[in-house]
């Protein structure tokens, strides 16, 4: 679920919580007078549902299986994968205007190590000592998401000059460019800062 | 917090199934004529239905009910702070726009927190400073707690807060971060070697 939906949901459960106990406290301390029940589970209840026969039993099994369908459906929304899919294995069409370019048979293109490439690409960058990188989508719109960790002197610009040359790298090989880009950089202390 | 919720969320997700799960199974058994299985299900009746509403536990619970309540909506209402900013693009940006698509550069707010407590130890006599980013479309607002030594005069006082202030900004411009970023600088006399200043 997104971010948005997540907290729509934790504001109604706040507020369910909030009406029980605020209800439950105003029976408990009086507030009703003579009119509310004086047991957690009153006779008239236990006599409703004796009344009820067969028709008690269904209400509160479907109940239980209404509350056990939205659980799952709740739970099943916060675990699955939301936005594109990691970009799998993929055949490479020929680059246009390369003449001798074969025009027999396929090439495939492996995705993991185009993605180990890439990282590896991106750690030889001054200045980065960590990269992390994930393509999603497929080749009519590829995005690329990396998180970077710079250290704290590291040139912003020629970190983003240089990530630039390896996509450029990485189109060249696979013959199209990623549409989106998204770097995600964490500022972290040089090897030499750091308390071993 | 956005994990928070999610964690949340599938907590009560799994015990909303649980729940429900075993209250239909055991349903189903007890029409059939079944004693309960899982649950202590005659037990828990008979206590319920003995159990009065002005009992002191009942007050309690319910009150521990209503204050969760409030608590969760106050941190759902509440405007959280990001936990990554937008920052300027870089020069190579540039280039990759051009040649295929968009570009976003994001930096993670703890690491920028952490980074300036470290150049700011580095540079100056602050003393265990810490940082608190709140980073939003037209300005960052930064909030500072430093310590300093219990002799330090007004004028040390006065030196140091701009100190803070010119390497915050240093900082922030090197980043890209929004011009009109706001910068607070609280200095504390340390009263103690090991003391924990916290924000309030």
């Amino acid at each position: 679920m997104s971010d948005r939906a997540n907290r729509i949901a934790g504001a109604m459960l706040a507020v369910a919580l909030l009406a029980i106990g605020g209800l439950g406290l105003s029976v408990a301390l009086g507030a009703w007078g003579h009119s509310a029940p004086v047991n957690l589970v009153d006779p008239i209840v236990v006599r409703w549902w004796h009344d009820g026969g067969w028709k008690s039993f269904a209400s509160l099994a479907f109940i239980g299986l209404v509350l056990f369908v939205l659980g799952l459906t709740l739970t099943w929304a916060e675990l699955r994968h939301r936005g594109p899919s990691p970009l799998g294995d993929f055949e490479a069409s020929p680059r246009t205007g390369v003449p001798e370019a074969p025009q027999r048979g396929l090439t495939t293109l492996r995705a993991a190590p185009l993605r180990r490439a890439l990282e590896s690409d991106l750690r030889a960058i001054d200045g980065v000592q960590r990269a992390s990188v994930s393509l999603l989508g497929g080749p009519g719109g590829l995005e690329l998401r990396a998180q970077l960790d710079v250290g704290d002197r590291a040139e912003l610009t020629s970190v983003g000059d240089n990530l630039a040359k390896a996509i450029e790298r990485l189109a060249l090989t696979v013959g199209f460019g990623p549409s989106l880009v998204e770097v995600t950089i964490s500022l972290v202390p040089e090897p030499d800062q750091r308390v071993s | 917090m956005r994990v928070t919720n999610r964690l949340l969320g599938i907590l009560v997700g799994l015990a909303l199934a649980a729940a429900g799960g075993f209250m239909a199974f055991e349903t189903i058994l007890a029409a059939a004529g079944q004693p309960f299985l899982v649950i202590p299900g005659r037990q828990w009746l008979t206590v319920l239905r003995h159990t009065k509403w002005s009992a002191a536990t009942v007050i309690v619970v319910m009150a521990v009910i209503a204050a969760v309540g409030v608590v969760l909506l106050i941190a759902e209402a509440r405007r959280w702070r990001r936990w990554r900013a937008p920052i300027a693009a870089a020069r190579g940006t540039a280039a990759i726009a051009a040649a295929n698509g968009t570009t976003t550069w994001w930096v993670t707010r703890r690491s920028v927190e952490a980074h300036l407590a470290r150049q700011l130890r580095a540079s100056t006599d602050a003393l265990r400073p810490r940082f608190r980013l709140n980073p939003r479309d037209r300005q960052w607002r930064i909030r500072v707690l430093a310590g300093m030594p219990v002799l330090a005069d007004q004028d040390a006082r006065a030196a140091m807060a701009g100190q803070i202030e010119e390497i915050a900004t240093q900082v922030l411009a090197r980043l890209g971060a929004p011009g009109s970023s706001r910068i607070k600088v609280r200095l504390r006399r340390q009263r103690r070697a090991g003391r924990r200043e916290v924000f309030r």
